[in-house]
């Protein structure tokens, strides 16, 4: 920056780093970044006026000194979203995701004091901007868009409020139930338990490129409807393919619904009779409530 | 299955079916979970953790670092240094303003051929699509009609 015996008029500090910011996180480069209104709101001045706010070192101009930090701003928020979404990176390769997270910058620029809300809107983004929209078959943007709720969804369980210090359902909290009242009931999930419906089973496909080296080639899967059950156990998220019935199920209580409707909701997509539908409920929950799901 | 066999459901018997699942506490399947997990434990850390201590954040392309880090180079600020190695001019050239990296995909004037990394290209889709491509004809697949964006 210059000192104040080179020049002073310069505005006062706070102003000089609104105006700092604003130019270097502008998506077109410093010159635009100079030239926009929010700029020029601030701080009236021609690029050519650049050298009377930056100094200029010996070699390197004030505006490519400030393209520095234009270039290194994207660039660290490009390298935190190839962090939250590896196997979106891993799959489409570096140009093609580092593409898409330059373009979904600009749609939707950082605002939050943490870079953990960087990523909030990619699927959005991705689902706004896909070239086939109007086609109703699924295709190769639906693998990507998949991809990107999966991965944002890993990342916010992760993140999230868990059950690490807190204790789940215990036995003293079922036997306080009478038995004309369990259809009434209703069962809360845990807070960290997401559920998806993906269009793609990408569940194998997740382990596989996160486990194998970059060089491996992995084979993309074929369209398939799949369910998931995303929690976190001691600190670790676990991922658990379930059926559909099951979706909506534990979607059903998710949402409030007490057991009898979820379980109305679940019957209603099931082949099997009130017996086998029964048998299967058991081993259901049995293995929900060791996996913490409630 | 239709509305009316839905009603006909024993929806006290499908509750009673829960709710012995549910009392079922301290089973076998996180034994099983647990077991699987002590076996993956086994495999070797994905990530080196050396990597984690070799000066990651030297430069960051926060500063004017030409002729430090990796390679010979005179980038200023996109020295192949620690994490900016990625985004680095990587032609062992002259980087004039960096170009592409403030908004001007393939504008850029970087000299003797070099290229600036935050690659900026206007249209994503169409690279992912060619990506897309390339992986589905090693597959010996096709992706599918070209989308008409």
């Amino acid at each position: 920056m210059a000192t104040e015996s080179k020049n002073t008029d310069l505005p006062e500090l706070s102003i000089v780093q609104q105006w700092f910011h604003s130019v270097v996180t502008h998506p077109e480069g410093i010159e635009q970044g100079v030239n926009s209104s929010k700029a020029l709101d601030l701080i009236p001045m021609s690029r050519n006026d650049l050298e009377h706010m930056v100094t200029r070192s010996e070699k390197v101009s004030a505006h490519d000194r400030m393209n520095i930090y234009a270039n290194a701003y994207y660039a660290r928020l490009i390298e935190c979203l190839g962090e939250s979404y590896p196997v979106m990176k891993r799959t489409l390769g570096e140009e093609a995701f580092n593409g898409f997270c330059f373009a979904y910058l600009q749609e939707y620029p950082s605002t939050s004091y943490t870079l953990g809300h960087l990523g909030d809107n990619f699927e959005r983004f991705l689902t706004d901007t896909r070239p086939d929209a109007d086609d109703p078959q699924l295709g190769w943007p639906d693998l990507l868009i998949d991809l990107a709720r999966l991965e944002w969804t890993i990342l916010q369980v992760f993140d999230g409020p868990g059950i690490e210090k807190t204790t789940t359902l215990q036995l003293t909290d079922l036997q306080a139930i009478k038995p004309d009242q369990w259809l009434s009931v209703k069962l809360q999930l845990v807070p960290c338990l997401e559920l998806l419906a993906l269009h793609y089973p990408l569940n194998e496909y997740y382990t596989d490129a996160r486990q194998q080296s970059d060089d491996t080639k992995i084979d993309i899967p074929e369209a398939k409807q799949t369910f998931l059950a995303i929690t976190r156990r001691d600190y670790i998220v676990r991922r658990h393919e379930i059926s559909s019935v099951q979706y909506i199920l534990l979607s059903a209580l998710k949402s409030g619904h007490t057991l009898g409707d979820a379980l109305e909701r679940a019957a209603a997509r099931s082949s099997l009779n009130d017996e086998a539908l029964a048998n299967e409920l058991q081993h259901w929950f049995r293995e929900w409530v060791e996996f913490s799901f409630f | 299955m239709s509305e009316e066999n839905v009603s006909r459901r024993d929806f006290s018997k499908l509750a009673v079916a829960a709710a012995a699942g549910l009392s079922a506490i301290g089973g076998t399947a996180l034994a099983a979970e647990k077991k699987e997990g002590s076996k993956k434990k086994k495999k070797p850390f994905p990530v080196d953790p050396a990597l984690l201590l070799s000066d990651p954040n030297v430069c960051k392309g926060l500063n004017i670092c030409g002729g430090h880090g990796k390679g010979d180079h005179t980038c200023a600020g996109q020295a192949a240094c620690a994490t900016a190695a990625k985004h680095a001019c990587t032609g062992h050239n002259e980087c004039k303003g960096q170009g592409g990296c403030g908004g001007y995909p393939g504008q850029n004037a970087c000299k003797e051929q070099g290229y600036c990394a935050v690659p900026l290209n206007k249209d994503a889709w169409k690279l992912a699509r060619k990506q897309f491509e390339h992986i589905m004809k090693d597959m010996g697949k096709k992706v599918g009609s070209v989308p008409t964006a």
